[in-house]
């Protein structure tokens, strides 16, 4: 499902506008960039945690044989719930 | 930072940033992550703008992948947008970039490289006597100043601060001749400079102690020209108490050889 099926769908669910909808996914994920970014972690009852983990300068050896300095850099990682999984049948 | 927010807190904050009550925003958030997860269990996946996709993996540890969007992935780096992946040398390791990465923060070898550099070059005290000069220099100046209203007489006397500078220029002469012994010690401790300056002028001040030797030499050669004087005044004194005295009495006075050369007189 692309972004804009889920917003139709969201939209037909709560008898909202899409761009409406649209404007208020966007600034969810304004507000989620923006605990990441203090690394702090989101926990979303039901669904999961959104974690960033920062990793920091490191060496990383390439196919080539090469080595890269990559710099530091925040990655957000999600684990999902229990429950979640359990509904998933996993 | 390294706290985990639950949904309440984050559905303020979403409240705040729409203008909504909080309860209508945690209720929209539910929706979501609902809608997210029926989806899922529907075996499909779910992309959202500026947020990422949700998809399905073989992991039953983690049944769910989330890949952030290109533009949230951006956002989140962008304090370290500024740097670039580098291909390293074989030669550098690790270790290299930790001392390479280490000296940036205390900064002390920054100032000590420096010191080194200094001594090959020699001429290190120059740079800070060159901070004491501008200061001498201002001296200086006044010395002329003062030298022609005195040699031109007294055409320019609105300036009494020149009068007071005469001390100035007594210490004039004792500066100049500081530097020399200074690149001794100051490579090691340019902050002390300060210090072995004023010694180097208490030493300096004690100079003018020569001429006082001399003069304890000139007292010193009067006294003994005097004792000697006085010596050689007592000398001869009994000298001439001595001798003449002695050859006095030796040598008949002449009423004695009268007494002796006169004829006896004989009464008949």
């Amino acid at each position: 499902m692309d972004s804009n099926s889920f917003v139709n769908r969201l939209s037909m669910q709560s008898g909202l506008p899409a761009e409406v909808i649209s404007g208020k996914l966007e600034c969810m994920a304004k507000v989620l960039k923006a605990y990441c970014t203090n690394l702090d972690a989101v926990a979303v009852p039901g669904f999961g945690t959104f974690t960033p983990v920062k990793n920091d300068e490191r060496i990383v050896s390439t196919g080539a044989g090469k080595r890269m300095l990559l710099p530091p850099s925040i990655e957000v990682t999600f684990k999902s719930s229990v429950v979640l999984r359990k509904s998933l049948g996993k | 930072m390294n706290a985990k927010i639950p949904l309440k807190k984050f559905a303020e904050q979403l409240g705040t940033e729409l203008h909504i009550p909080a309860a209508e925003a945690e209720q929209f958030v539910k929706t979501v992550f609902e809608n997210i997860s029926e989806e899922l269990k529907a075996g499909g996946n779910v992309s959202i703008k500026d947020l990422g996709s949700f998809k399905l993996s073989s992991d039953s540890e983690d049944p769910v992948v989330f890949t952030p969007a290109q533009s949230f992935a951006s956002d989140l780096n962008e304090p370290f947008a500024m740097f670039t992946p580098v291909e390293l040398a074989d030669e550098v390791t690790e270790a290299d970039l930790n001392e390479i990465a280490t000296p940036e923060l205390p900064g002390s070898e920054k100032v000590e490289p420096e010191e080194n550099a200094q001594p090959a070059i020699s001429p290190e005290p120059q740079p800070q006597p060159i901070m004491e000069q501008p200061v001498e220099m201002q001296q200086t100046e006044t010395e002329p100043v003062e030298a022609e209203p005195l040699a031109s007489g007294q055409e320019q006397l609105p300036e009494p601060q020149q009068v007071v500078t005469p001390v100035v220029v007594a210490e004039q002469p004792e500066q100049e001749p500081e530097p020399q012994p200074e690149p001794q010690h100051e490579p090691a401790q340019p902050a002390s400079a300060i210090r072995e300056w004023e010694y180097e002028e208490e030493e300096y001040v004690t100079a003018p102690e020569e001429p006082e030797t001399k003069s304890r030499f000139g007292a010193g050669f009067v006294a003994g020209l005097i004792v000697g004087l006085a010596i050689g005044a007592l000398a001869l004194c009994m000298y001439v108490l001595y001798f003449v005295n002695s050859s006095a009495d030796e040598a008949p006075t002449v009423e004695e050889e009268l007494v002796e050369t006169a004829p006896m007189p004989t009464y008949q």
